[in-house]
């Protein structure tokens, strides 16, 4: 099963689900604004799951967002994963600005795409995934939603989440070269309006006039596709007369007999012309596609023929066109100019651009010092205490002991002589992130037990964890504590957790039970 | 009763559970993943599946199945 991890500097955790659910891919998503180090650190949850596929979408209309960071920590990643496909999503700003029509947004949105273009040119790693597509297609207002940003800092709607998701596995299965081969098509009502042996082929709906044109522009539509390498076969129940003189003699006709690598023109069940094209084209079932007007065909047919996609038919023939291709041609015949035969053939030149490209990466610790970060670790009082008890409550990944408290309790904590509790704060150059984590420990004589520990996702990945874990023991040690225990409460979600807890030194018999002395 | 039956289905494809486990009762942080975000997952879920939306001060203050069923009966006019 291939691997595919998840980039982003919002929450895009709907998105696990819906990939977790699908079961197609091993799939590892980092925590919102991890994207940078999880690229950089070579220790990182991203290095350590050696993804076969990245997809990264990062919102531009975030402060901190600078695409010059996105292409120094792709050109440091792609060097050290050469096997690793990047699918970068474009960028857009909202489409709302209070500068009006003096807003200069717009030639910026454009640089800023630009570079991902060139990124992508330099680096065959690199592919681009066009959001923005999505967005003109549906609207900005249907795939963005501020509520769910406020509540959780998640910027897409559910249909946004959806929409994203299928175009998503689109694009993953396009280039993975994961496409149906047969495009089997009904012709009455399908091809064309009407029916061939009632309304004779001269009276047929197809044309450039009317409802003629709806069927005129689909026929164009499988045209292209076939030019794409699709194979086309004709299955209708009819007297192969009726249909053969359409073809031959219907001049406004765009398909032609030859289009067909095969045709079932016939009354047997169309499941068994299905199965009949698989043996004659030695293609299996699951290639195909079935396109039929009438629900009752489509129903045998998906019954019958294992495999086989079988789309609904539109209900409002006006849309065919544009149906087709949304449904039916993204879902199952989606190309990219870049398959993976082609990225293997690239190789050998790929890797001594690599080595060009080695000269402009950066590190992750020249990140880190770059970053310019400012901590300030000290005991809990009145002031912090509400903000405490809402990471107790809130936080997920890196917690110790997932125990949640209420400002009460916190409070409470802070006033007994028995009980230590910490926090610290965080700044670098982009801005100040306030109270980022905290820590709550119980003396007991000579030792002591941090009963929480706990740092917010937005300041993981900079090894910040490691001062605050120093500040506590030498607060400690300076007490006279010499023995400090701690148990880890292992879920899913914070695995992170151990793993700094083994890099710290701590030592554990159990997996569970930590000490540090 | 209808409205009971889909948000189970709901709940139990959010939260990757089977649809018995979920009653009246049910309540916050008793499901594994009903966290604070699959709150937010729960809630985009539901908005979508009957076509209603709930105000932010809503979606914190919902935080039994009770609760939802209430309100979303309430909201699509099916308040008994």
């Amino acid at each position: 099963m291939k691997k595919t991890a998840f980039l982003s500097n919002v929450n895009i955790d709907p998105l696990r689900h819906r990939f977790e659910n699908a079961g197609q891919y091993k799939i590892c998503f980092s925590g919102y604004n991890q994207w940078q180090a999880e690229m950089l650190d070579d220790n990182s949850q991203l290095n350590q799951f050696c993804p076969d596929y990245v997809f990264i979408y990062l919102n531009c209309d975030e402060k901190n967002f600078n695409i010059n960071d996105l292409i120094s920590a792709v050109q440091s990643f792609t060097v050290k994963n050469p096997d690793c496909r990047m699918i970068i999503s474009n960028f857009l700003f909202k489409p709302l600005s209070v500068h009006t029509y003096h807003d200069r947004s717009e030639s910026e949105n454009t640089e800023m795409n630009r570079k991902l273009n060139q990124l992508s040119a330099d680096n065959q790693q690199v592919l681009i995934f066009n959001f923005n597509r999505l967005i003109q297609l549906h609207g900005y207002n249907s795939i963005f939603d501020n509520k769910y940003w406020y509540l959780g800092r998640i910027k897409f709607s559910n249909s946004g989440f959806n929409l994203l998701f299928s175009e998503l596995n689109n694009f993953l299965n396009s280039i993975q070269g994961k496409v149906k081969k047969l495009l089997v098509l009904d012709a009455d009502n399908t091809l064309w309006g009407g029916v061939a042996a009632e309304d004779g082929w001269q009276n047929l709906q197809i044309g450039n006039e009317g409802i003629g044109r709806i069927y005129l522009d689909f026929q164009s539509t499988v045209i292209e596709l076939k030019k794409q390498g699709v194979l086309l076969a004709l299955c209708s129940k009819n007297y192969i007369e009726d249909v053969l003189n359409v073809f031959e003699n219907n001049t406004n006709m765009l398909l032609k007999w030859d289009d067909f690598v095969s045709t079932e023109v016939n009354w047997q069940p169309k499941s068994e012309n299905l199965l009949h094209l698989a043996e004659v084209l030695n293609i299996s079932t699951e290639s195909m596609v079935f396109i039929d007007d009438n629900a009752l065909e489509r129903a045998i047919v998906a019954n019958e023929v294992p495999g086989v996609a079988v789309p609904e038919f539109p209900k409002e023939i006006s849309t065919l066109n544009d149906w087709f291709i949304n449904e039916v041609v993204y879902t199952n015949f989606a190309r990219h100019s870049l398959t993976n035969e082609d990225f293997e053939k690239t190789a050998q030149y790929q890797r001594n651009a690599k080595r060009q490209l080695a000269k402009q990466t950066i590190n992750y610790d020249d990140y880190l010092r770059n970053l310019d970060i400012r901590l300030d670790i000290r005991s809990a009082d009145k002031t912090s205490y509400t903000r405490i008890a809402q990471l107790t409550q809130k936080t997920n990944q890196f917690n110790l002991s997932l125990k949640r408290y209420t400002d009460i309790e916190i409070l409470n904590f802070i006033e007994r002589t028995d009980y230590l509790v910490y926090c610290i704060s965080y700044e670098d150059k982009f801005g100040n992130e306030g109270i980022v984590g905290c820590s709550i420990v119980k003396i007991e004589n000579s030792s002591a037990e941090i009963d929480s520990f706990m740092l917010s996702c937005r300041v993981l990945g900079r090894k910040i964890e490691f001062s605050f874990m120093d500040y506590i023991i030498k607060s400690l040690k300076n007490r006279g504590i010499e023995r400090i225990n701690l148990h880890y409460c292992a879920t899913e979600r914070n695995i992170i957790l151990k793993t700094f807890l083994e890099n710290y030194g701590f030592n554990t018999n159990d997996n569970s039970h930590y000490k540090n002395y | 009763m209808d409205t009971e039956i889909k948000l189970k289905e709901i709940f139990a494809e959010i939260f990757n559970t089977n649809k018995d486990k979920i009653n009246l009762k049910t309540k916050q942080n008793e499901l594994k993943e009903w966290d604070s975000l699959g709150q937010l997952r729960l809630m985009m879920a539901i908005e979508e599946k009957f076509d209603i939306s709930f105000s932010i001060e809503e979606i914190a203050g919902l935080t039994s199945f009770e609760m939802i069923l209430n309100k979303t009966e309430q909201k699509t006019g099916k308040t008994h």
